[in-house]
């Protein structure tokens, strides 16, 4: 069970906002409240995955301050950094495991126009795919030693990018094309009021959300 | 339902695709149009599910009448309502991430109500078997189960009309077969079908009309019964893919002697990282000098799996690969094999032909000789200041031979050479893989293709689980038996 897509979003809203002005006390709170957030979603696994990798981050960067050398010193600063995107991510997780139907019927009722809605549906749909085929370009790299993975190609920077770009430019191209002469066959450019299978209501469920939001926003005053 | 009158169509800049096409199909009819690649197939099913010409621009003249509306005069996701359209790559056909979202993706577009959208998402679930995928994720289904969700989505808008360009392209037999029975039943429910297709076996019996296509012009009509009583030579002569699957090429004369061995892999274990199942256990196999063998089994049997550790591409738990008889170790296989992919444009990575072929090849005399011979052979050199991307489908897998053979391999491995291709080009192909042999290379080929495996391989090795369960020459099976085989996992 998840809660509505809104509540989520004013959640991520409230949290990016936040990661950024409070002060290390406050980001562990921020951080506990995005795990009970992924925890009362039954996303376990993704919760105590977040939460071990930020405590840990904490521990190392706490560590970091004490010791002397000024190199790690500015090492701790860029830990400082990902340690506050990490609340970020648990929040935006959760959006990620979402049905991409789900996702867009709750923009939908936030009044977000059509045509942003539109570009969120492709640019959702597209990204796993261009993850797939930068696999598969990876793969044939590697077969003709062209490979990223391979330390003496960075010799090249340059040629090492062509060869990456070149064929994934290629494959784009036609994927797109493809893919908007099917969304055109399937009417995605009716006109008139677009409709879905989730209704996004506020159920009981959801007023666990609202609490949390409540929480991380008192997380300010830590 | 469907009328064609004198249509004439050619892309913007470039020439004619359509030349005066007449036909008319009626309400409730199947008809299949086939041809050679290039003919001109697909361009016509895109002026008849109206993305010519509301889509591709171009030059369209003479009339196409949906249902005697001119569909000039109709927006294109209007038609969409009347015709329902299945493509050949599902990668590029789907816009959501699970399959009942995708089931409904039409319909919301088209402002159904929720009530509607529920009760028709239920039938199709059950009457197409997906109830139990209702919500998997998309990029997890097999090609075959891709396939059902795309026609499933088609039907949820409930067209009269559907058009398909080449269902099967991407299909083992087993999922080809089930478009065959997805087919049957929407003809039984009246819809008029049209479908673009190279292999013809499975639409036999769904058929009722074939359109025979050359250069852009009808030039033939034949029912399937006619089409069956063919001779072989008036099928290579059309360049057509055989239409029944009880005779046809079978038998390969010439059988390998050779005893010196390229691949040997010994106990092969591979396991991914976090599966609880190995994704090949204990695979023993070899291939000779000159010999080609077909690796067949459904998808997720391993064939892949395979391919790749062989390449290098993945690490073996356990076992060794050993080519020319010595043991080589991960790093150190990409060397000595050579692998064709189904999609050759990845395998493309510079600005020409010349350039793609002495790619990591120092020029000297030597290599540029060496080149020079092998696009000769290949049937490259007048084109060899091309652009990779500008060539045909048969240039671009054989410029990715010819790669491969100028890193002198002594193992080739293709996948899948032939979905997609027309009779003419496949055995095309058999002759290409017939010179490598020629060379002495050891072949490896994952295929669902029954005739290329029957055309062109010396043994058949058939994967079910990560094991190999059957390992037999092809002389020894009759084509009636591979076909079982290619058939049933």
């Amino acid at each position: 069970m998840n809660f509505d897509v809104r509540l989520q979003f004013a959640m991520l809203i409230l949290c990016s906002i936040l990661v950024f002005i409070v002060g290390t006390t406050g980001l562990s709170a921020v951080a506990v409240i995005a795990f009970l957030f992924l925890l009362s979603q039954g996303l376990i696994k993704q919760a105590f995955k977040w939460i071990i990798i930020f405590f840990g981050l904490l521990v190392c960067s706490v560590g970091l301050f004490h010791a002397p050398w000024s190199v790690l010193n500015y090492l701790n600063f860029i830990l400082l950094i990902i340690l506050r995107f990490i609340p970020l991510l648990m929040v935006a997780a959760s959006l990620g495991v979402l049905p991409t139907g789900e996702l867009v019927a709750g923009l939908k009722k936030l009044k977000i126009p059509e045509s942003i809605l539109l570009t969120l549906t492709v640019a959702l749909r597209f990204f796993p795919i261009l993850m797939d085929e930068i696999k598969m370009i990876n793969d044939s790299a590697y077969l003709r030693g062209l490979s990223v993975r391979d330390w003496r190609n960075w010799k090249h920077p340059l040629i090492l990018f062509e060869h990456m770009i070149v064929p994934l430019l290629m494959r784009t191209l036609k994927l797109v094309d493809d893919l908007s002469a099917s969304a055109s066959t399937r009417g995605i450019d009716a006109p008139g009021e677009k409709t879905s299978l989730y209704q996004i209501k506020f159920r009981q469920f959801d007023v666990v959300n609202v609490i949390l939001i409540g929480l991380i926003g008192a997380s300010l005053f830590l | 339902m469907i009328t064609l009158n004198h249509v004439s169509f050619g892309y913007q800049g470039q020439s004619k695709q359509l030349k005066e096409i007449n036909l008319k199909i009626k309400e409730g009819e199947c008809v299949v149009i086939t041809g050679s690649s290039g003919c001109g197939k697909t361009t016509l099913t895109r002026v008849m599910n109206g993305l010519i010409p509301h889509f591709y621009e171009g030059e369209l003249t003479g009339n196409v009448a949906i249902k005697d509306q001119d569909t000039r005069q109709w927006p294109l996701w209007k038609i969409g309502q009347t015709v329902g359209s299945v493509f050949q790559d599902p990668k590029s056909q789907f816009f959501t991430s699970i399959v009942r979202d995708e089931l409904a993706f039409g319909m919301g577009n088209y402002g159904a109500s929720l009530n509607e959208m529920s009760r028709r998402l239920s039938g199709v679930l059950e009457n197409r078997s997906l109830r139990d995928l209702e919500y998997r994720s998309l990029m997890q289904l097999s090609s075959g189960q891709k396939q059902s969700v795309a026609v499933a989505a088609a039907e949820m808008v409930q067209p009269d009309i559907y058009i398909m360009d080449e269902p099967s392209a991407n299909l083992d037999m087993k999922a080809t077969e089930q478009m065959r029975r997805m087919l049957l039943q929407l003809k039984e429910q009246g819809k008029t079908i049209v479908i673009a297709e190279h292999r013809l076996y499975y639409l036999t019996d769904v058929a009722d009309r074939i359109v025979y296509m050359e250069d852009g012009r009808i030039i033939d009509l034949f029912t399937p019964e006619q089409l069956i009583a063919f001779s072989d030579e008036k099928l290579a002569e059309l360049g057509l893919r055989g239409p029944v699957l009880t005779h046809g090429r079978s038998g390969r004369a010439g059988i390998c002697k050779e005893s010196e061995q390229r691949l040997n892999i010994r106990n092969l274990s591979v396991q991914y990282r976090r599966a609880k199942q190995p994704a090949l256990r204990d695979v023993n196999l070899n291939v000779a000098k000159g010999e080609v063998v077909a690796l067949i089994g459904k998808n997720g049997a391993g064939k892949t799996t395979l391919a790749r550790t062989i390449c290098g591409l993945i690490g073996e738990k356990c076992g060794t690969i050993a080519f020319n008889a010595q043991s080589v170790p991960r790093k150190r296989r990409r060397q000595q094999c050579w692998f064709v992919m189904q999609d050759t444009v990845y395998q493309l990575f510079t600005d020409s032909v010349w350039n793609e072929i002495m790619l990591n090849h120092p020029v000297t005399a030597e290599t540029t000789a060496r080149a020079e011979l092998l696009l000769k052979q290949l049937h490259l050199w007048a084109i060899k200041d091309r652009h990779p991307a500008s060539l045909s489908g048969g240039q671009k897998q054989r410029l990715v031979l010819g790669v491969g053979l100028m890193q002198q391999t002594d193992l080739m491995i293709l996948d899948e050479p032939t979905s997609g291709l027309d009779g003419k080009n496949l055995c095309r192909v058999i002759d290409q893989i017939k010179d490598l042999r020629a060379r002495g290379c050891g072949i490896l080929i994952i295929t669902h293709d029954h005739e290329l495996v029957a055309g062109a391989c010396d043994r058949v090795v058939k994967l079910r689980d990560g094991q190999i369960i059957l390992n037999k020459k092809t002389s020894d099976l009759k084509l009636a038996t591979l076909v079982h085989e290619m058939t049933n996992y």
